[in-house]
């Protein structure tokens, strides 16, 4: 059933409109949330609730736009919050090794090759710990664009913040990181 | 390297973490629309969608309870086994209760601790439901002897509060969806708890309280203590009505009538028609000529000064009702509150919000009055701190001596703030 469909099926209160959704998106959802909070537990509990509070609003969104960029935003809006309670920025003196380091370096310059790294399954948990390592609102930056395949415009949208605002978080997504590495002595 | 790589890398890496095959949220989402009373289980059925954020395990939790229920109602054995499931009170061993060395407790101090509730200011029962992310039932009218004397809310949780006239006494209705208060102080010996029913609604109530008497070392249950509590579940909340104290006013408050008090509690308690709140308040109450579409008269309710607030004070709510948005968002709305202002100190409307608020100057009229978006909500770290929240707009203004408030708690277009100051300019 496409977005829109089931959109309008839940705006006349059928449920399976709400069922088609939540296959579709819930395990993305899931994992964006837990790139943000980085505990299964609370990831899904986090979009569970997304879901709920989507249906209860169905009523607000407007057909003609997209479903998914509307459904991110109240999971990574959740998930944001629930980041900042946690309080589990890795501070940037904190050891980094090399693998993360240069995963780190790839998000400060996307031309960065290190694709020999990248096949390796260890480091794949590397990228999440990277990613970890930045302040939640950065984390949701970056993982919306990254993971989300979402462009600076529509997370514009999504965040409801200034595009000028998404691209200085970005920046400063990438300077952090690049902080990062310098700290612990890696190579640029 | 492209971000579609990188892309892909992540989603094998979380795929490693949390396989997409495990996640299957959909039951709990259904279980959550449908315990909130949104019911619709079979395709083809409808649902009804209202705006309450209730907790999705608590929930799933209560059709869990509702299918155990459903189940052992069944047979004979069955019956006699879901009356021993449904116990709201927790049993003590004995009517003699040791107390750890250093924790002896009086008997006011026991009361104390068994009605404990966490540091909240007092609020309206719409800024507690905000804070709580739920509906909360309200008696139809204040209880007879009673006074309203504020309400406490917190996530998951809401304290209704009602003093006895003249004082010595007190009711309180406490609302939860993370269940009951299951401290020491509040078990009770088996044979003080009485089974019974609230309508359809089974419950259990308990008169009595452990005491602790001078120079003693244990808590004794006292069946005499002026302390009555029943206890019950109804569609996800866990309530508890509470009457503390014996004095005369109160004193017809007893079982059958705490019962009935129970079956009476609503979503929508303003039952006064607005010329006999008027009269009771003693002021010519003014009413908007104009409101929006999505708007209606309800009803009106009157608190007094003599104990809740600082003046004689008439609430008037305009229920919510459209096409546009479907139903079950009739106890959304607006309250318009009125009183008399005399001074900045025997004003219950004067002072407004935390200092991070975006509170906006507005004309209303000849008058000024103030606009803001937001509900005071506790953080993580308990602390209670103004958060914005668009589904509560309030308006404030001051005129011939009286202070106004419109208070809006609905989807946030389908009552503006142009539509709330050309309510307050239509008042006559």
């Amino acid at each position: 059933m496409e977005d829109r469909i089931a959109v309008s099926r839940l705006k006349q209160d059928d449920l399976t409109g709400l069922e088609s959704l939540v296959n579709r998106y819930q395990a993305q959802a899931v994992h964006a949330a837990y790139l943000i909070v980085y505990d299964r537990a609370l990831a899904e509990d986090i979009v569970h609730t997304a879901f709920v509070k989507a249906a209860e609003r169905i009523h607000q969104f407007e057909e003609e736009r997209a479903f998914a960029p509307w459904f991110f935003r109240i999971v990574a809006n959740d998930a944001l919050k629930a980041a900042k309670k946690q309080k589990r920025v890795i501070s940037l003196d904190e050891h980094l090794d090399e693998p993360t380091a240069q995963l780190a370096r790839w998000l400060v310059d996307p031309n960065a090759q290190p694709e020999q790294l990248l096949e390796e399954k260890e480091t794949r948990q590397m990228i999440l710990g990277a990613i970890q390592s930045l302040p939640p609102q950065q984390r949701v930056t970056v993982v919306m664009q990254y993971f989300l395949d979402m462009s600076e415009v529509e997370l514009s949208t999504t965040m409801d913040r200034p595009l000028s605002t998404i691209k200085w978080w970005l920046r400063d997504a990438r300077k952090r990181l690049y902080e990062l590495i310098r700290l612990q002595g890696g190579s640029r | 390297m492209d971000d579609k790589k990188i892309q892909s890398i992540l989603q094998d890496a979380l795929e490693e973490e949390i396989p997409s095959s495990e996640i299957k949220l959909w039951p709990a989402v259904r279980a959550s629309l449908v315990a909130g009373k949104r019911i619709s289980t079979q395709q083809g059925e409808k649902m009804n969608l209202v705006n309450s954020r209730r907790a999705s395990r608590v929930a799933l939790a209560t059709l869990v309870i509702g299918a155990l229920m459903a189940s052992a109602l069944a047979t004979p054995q069955g019956r006699a086994f879901a009356q021993t499931v449904l116990q709201f009170f927790r049993r003590a061993e004995s009517n003699v209760l040791p107390l750890p060395p250093g924790q002896i407790a009086s008997p006011e101090e026991a009361q104390a601790i068994a009605t404990a509730q966490p540091p909240a200011p007092i609020v309206s029962v719409a800024e507690a439901e905000q804070a709580a992310g739920f509906d909360a039932r309200e008696f139809p009218a204040v209880p007879e002897g009673f006074l309203f004397a504020g309400a406490l809310g917190s996530p998951a949780s809401i304290s209704i509060q009602y003093e006895a006239v003249g004082g010595g006494g007190s009711l309180v209705l406490n609302e939860s969806t993370n269940g009951f208060i299951q401290s020491e102080w509040d078990q009770a010996p088996v044979e003080a708890i009485s089974q019974v029913k609230i309508g359809e609604m089974n419950a259990e109530i308990v008169q009595g309280s452990y005491v602790v008497y001078p120079g003693e070392t244990v808590a004794r249950w006292n069946s005499e203590a002026p302390i009555l509590r029943l206890r019950w579940i109804q569609d996800g909340i866990w309530f508890e009505m509470a009457k503390f104290g014996g004095v005369e006013r109160i004193e017809y408050l007893g079982q059958n009538e705490m019962i009935e008090l129970a079956a009476s509690l609503t979503n929508a308690p303003f039952t006064l028609p607005v010329r006999e709140a008027e009269s009771l308040a003693g002021f010519d109450v003014l009413e908007p000529t104009w409101v929006p579409e999505v708007l209606s008269l309800w009803g009106a309710a009157f608190e007094s000064e003599e104990w809740t607030r600082k003046q004689n004070t008439v609430r008037i709510f305009y229920s919510f009702s459209s096409d546009k948005y479907g139903p079950g968002l009739e106890s959304n709305g607006v309250v318009l509150t009125q009183q008399p202002v005399e001074s900045v100190e025997d004003c219950d409307m004067c002072d407004f919000v935390g200092a991070d608020a975006n509170v906006e100057q507005v004309q209303i009229g000849a008058a000024t009055g103030e606009y803001v978006v937001g509900v005071w909500k506790a953080d993580g770290a308990g602390n209670w701190v103004w958060e914005y929240e668009p589904y509560l707009q309030t308006l404030r203004w001051q005129a011939n001596g009286m202070a106004f408030e419109l208070l809006y708690m609905g989807i946030p277009e389908a009552v503006t703030k142009a539509d709330l100051i050309a309510m307050a300019e239509s008042m006559k």
